[in-house]
């Protein structure tokens, strides 16, 4: 009998508490809850626990290896970072909700079967959502439910598959899934819409900038993190992942030039990041594995610590884009280093994190000598420095002096800052230890002068690009608009079917209805009263079409009187002729009937 | 990088990057230089 | 009035470019003593990653000013 509770039970359970709790006692509780959860955890050993029997399969809810706890430690990490950051918040809901989302994020890395993760991964979506709602403006509620609407569209793709697998193998446990039949591709695409996959992707980019200051930093971390979990258990090895990373990779970067909000800049970013994952999962070889997680543990530091210092500038300043912001780092200067920190992390500088790891993805593309993907994703590492590393602490710290002239900010926020970039820093330098914890064994040293050499030359001369396409006016001018992206389909599209549902369409059935209900029965009603008449009127007004010039203007006075008169009497208008027509017709009619009758028998 | 704007707090539609001259030929040549040599260099080994 | 920080001053910026262009160089000579074993056969050649580092990034920066910019930017209400 294991002496713990299931690793998620303590974030998830505790988040209930906190609004109980009031003043200090408030943030220490909560900057309690994770090392308690990490405490607990710590004491559950490796294999399956807590098997349930439900209807007639077993539901593993906690199964613990090597690689479900490299993410159970960074989630730890981070979620103690970010509850630092946020611990000023004013506000019970967010942070229920963020450490609700943790607990969540725990729940489906533990999962050992696909009906918890699925759980899970719903309760991810629901509380993600309301750290997006959290900021309560009208561009945030709307974004917040385009959120839930693909996450639930995912979550639904996922169910499916589970159902669907379940009744193909009839066995619910997670582990490596063939891409082969419907099932397995609904559970790969209810993933890959988590994972951020491109046509995919711009929940993301929707999303987390319009989310809370200290809720995007909970997001960042988990959502696509979980998904490249999950990717990593389920798919690793499957070979179109290597060609979704690249694309994943390469794509947003041409987006993050160009986006004047910063943190969108960042959520391009992160897809950029997460894309080498994927890369390194597709590969599925050992050291393409260990590099996929290896790659995001640190991504969730370095992302975590820059979404920090954006926050950091958007709480003191209200601004995050671009054309308002510059100079800053006359009143902010410690946040200003930070971020340069996680701007050197994330760009693979040596002796920062991602020199460690992503180094790892690429050279496990060079061994399997994948040269288009190996090409595409140096591009990729050219273009992260320029956009991330150097345009956010450019445009937010230096560039033109905005004039803006604020505070440093909150000690909570720059702690949280620094444990951060210190863990950024001291990944980078002393990468053995986070080797020794991936899910394989490591054999790779990144510290080798050509690597060195090569990477400095790169990031380096993608410096001089910048600085001479700045120094000689070609870097496209930072404009306040909006760039369109995937989101458009449903954003766009829900408008154009909304303006055909309440523009064209409901005119049609406005048209069908008056047609149907009024017109045709007042028509009918009106005929009725006098159907000689009205066929007089007719024939008339037919003969007018045809007649000589001259009798025109007889038959037009005609028609007139028998208008002005309608109904009128009805019999005395019934001249002699019309009653021998109507006598034929029925006379005619009889015959006819008399006629198919006698055909019949 | 000069004191004009402190504490204008304008908003901007556009930040502009105004070109500091003389910096125009000499990213057209290394840009030149640079694409022939990696154009070269894959060429060869390719 | 506000103080004097360290890009206030003109000459600090053009420090830290001759330190930038230093660097540069420096690596530009390095190349050519580091013992390279590398992957891939174009990898080998003097300078390799710096001029992909270079043309791939005024490449980046090309291609989203006068391709995807023009095709994607739109006006700030464009979705209200």
């Amino acid at each position: 009998m294991i002496n713990a509770v299931h690793p998620a039970l303590v974030f998830m359970a505790g988040a209930l508490l906190i609004p109980l709790l009031k003043g200090k006692a408030k943030s220490a509780y909560m900057l309690l809850l994770p090392i308690l959860s990490f405490m607990n955890l710590l004491q559950i050993p490796a294999g399956s626990h807590w098997v349930i029997g439900f209807l007639e399969y077993n539901l593993t809810l906690c199964k613990i290896d090597r690689l479900s706890m490299v993410f159970g430690y960074i989630f730890h990490i981070i979620s103690f970072i970010a509850i630092l950051y946020a611990i000023n918040v004013k506000d019970d809901g967010q942070h229920v909700a963020a450490v609700l989302y943790s607990g969540a994020a725990l729940g489906v890395v533990y999962a050992g079967d696909l009906f918890t993760l699925f759980i899970f991964w719903e309760i991810m979506a629901v509380t993600a959502t309301y750290l997006i709602w959290a900021r309560r403006t009208k561009a945030s509620s709307s974004a917040g439910m385009r959120y839930l609407m693909v996450h639930l569209f995912g979550g639904l793709c996922l169910l499916v598959g589970i159902i669907l697998q379940l009744h193909n193998t009839g066995s619910v446990e997670f582990g490596h899934i063939d891409l082969d039949g419907l099932a397995s591709v609904l559970i790969f695409i209810g993933f890959g819409i988590n994972c951020a996959w491109p046509g995919f992707h711009s929940w993301l980019t929707d999303a987390y900038p319009e989310a809370t200051i200290t809720g995007t930093v909970f997001l960042s971390a988990f959502t696509t993190k979980c998904a490249v979990y999950a990717l990593a258990r389920g798919f690793a090895g499957t070979e179109i992942l290597i060609w979704i990373g690249a694309a994943m990779a390469a794509f947003p970067i041409f987006y993050a030039v160009i986006e004047n909000d910063l943190r969108r800049v960042l959520s391009y970013s992160l897809i950029n990041q997460v894309g080498f994952m994927v890369v390194g999962i597709g590969i599925g070889t050992e050291l393409g594995i260990n590099g996929a997680v290896a790659h995001a543990f640190a991504d969730i530091l370095f992302k975590g610590l820059l979404f920090m210092a954006m926050g950091a500038v958007m709480h003191q300043t209200g601004k995050i884009n671009c054309t308002d912001l510059g100079g800053l780092y006359k009143s902010m200067p410690v946040t200003a280093i930070f971020c340069v920190i996680g701007a050197a992390s994330i760009s693979a500088f040596p002796l920062f994190s991602a020199f460690a790891t992503k180094s790892m993805v690429m050279d496990a593309t060079a061994k399997d000598h994948l040269t288009v993907i190996w090409f595409i994703l140096l591009f990729a590492s050219a273009g992260v420095f320029h956009h991330a590393g150097i345009k956010i602490p450019f445009f937010a710290f230096f560039s033109h002096d905005s004039g803006i002239r604020t505070k440093e900010a909150p000690l909570n926020m720059l702690l949280a800052m620094g444990i951060a970039a210190f863990l950024c820093i001291f990944i980078g330098s002393f990468p053995g230890y986070l080797y020794r914890i991936l899910p394989y064994p490591v054999d790779y040293a990144p510290y080798t002068a050509p690597h060195v050499m090569a990477q400095l030359q790169l990031l380096f001369f993608s410096a001089l690009a910048f600085t001479l396409l700045m120094l000689s006016g070609i870097y496209p001018a930072e404009i306040r608009a909006i760039n369109i992206d995937a989101d458009w389909a449903y954003r766009k599209g829900s408008k154009a079917f909304m303006w055909l549902l309440t523009n064209p369409m409901s005119k049609f059935g406005a048209w069908i209805s008056r047609t149907v209900f009024d017109v045709i029965p007042s028509a009918l009603g009106w005929a009725s009263r006098n159907p000689v008449a009205i066929l007089k009127i007719a024939s008339d007004s037919l003969l007018l079409k045809f007649a000589v010039p001259e009798k025109r203007d007889e038959i037009r006075r005609r028609i007139q009187r028998e208008k002005e008169i309608y109904p009128g009497d009805i019999i005395r208008h019934w001249p002699i002729g019309t009653r021998v027509l109507w006598a034929i017709l029925f006379f005619l009619a009889y015959l006819l009937v008399n006629y198919l009758s006698g055909v019949k028998q | 990088m000069n004191d004009d704007h402190i504490n204008t707090h304008e908003e901007l539609r556009e930040l502009k990057h105004d070109p500091v001259p003389g910096y125009r030929p000499v990213f057209y040549v290394i840009m030149t230089i640079a694409s022939l040599y990696l154009a070269f260099i894959i060429f060869k080994t390719l | 009035m506000d103080k004097q920080h360290i890009f206030d001053k003109p000459k600090n910026v053009t420090r830290l470019l001759v330190f930038f262009y230093a660097i540069l160089v420096i690596l530009v000579a390095i190349d050519f003593v580091i013992q390279k074993h590398p992957h891939f056969a174009w990898e080998e050649w003097p300078q390799f990653f710096a001029v992909f580092g270079f043309v791939a990034c005024v490449l980046l920066v090309l291609v989203s000013k006068y391709v995807l910019r023009p095709l994607v930017k739109r006006k700030e209400d464009y979705y209200d």
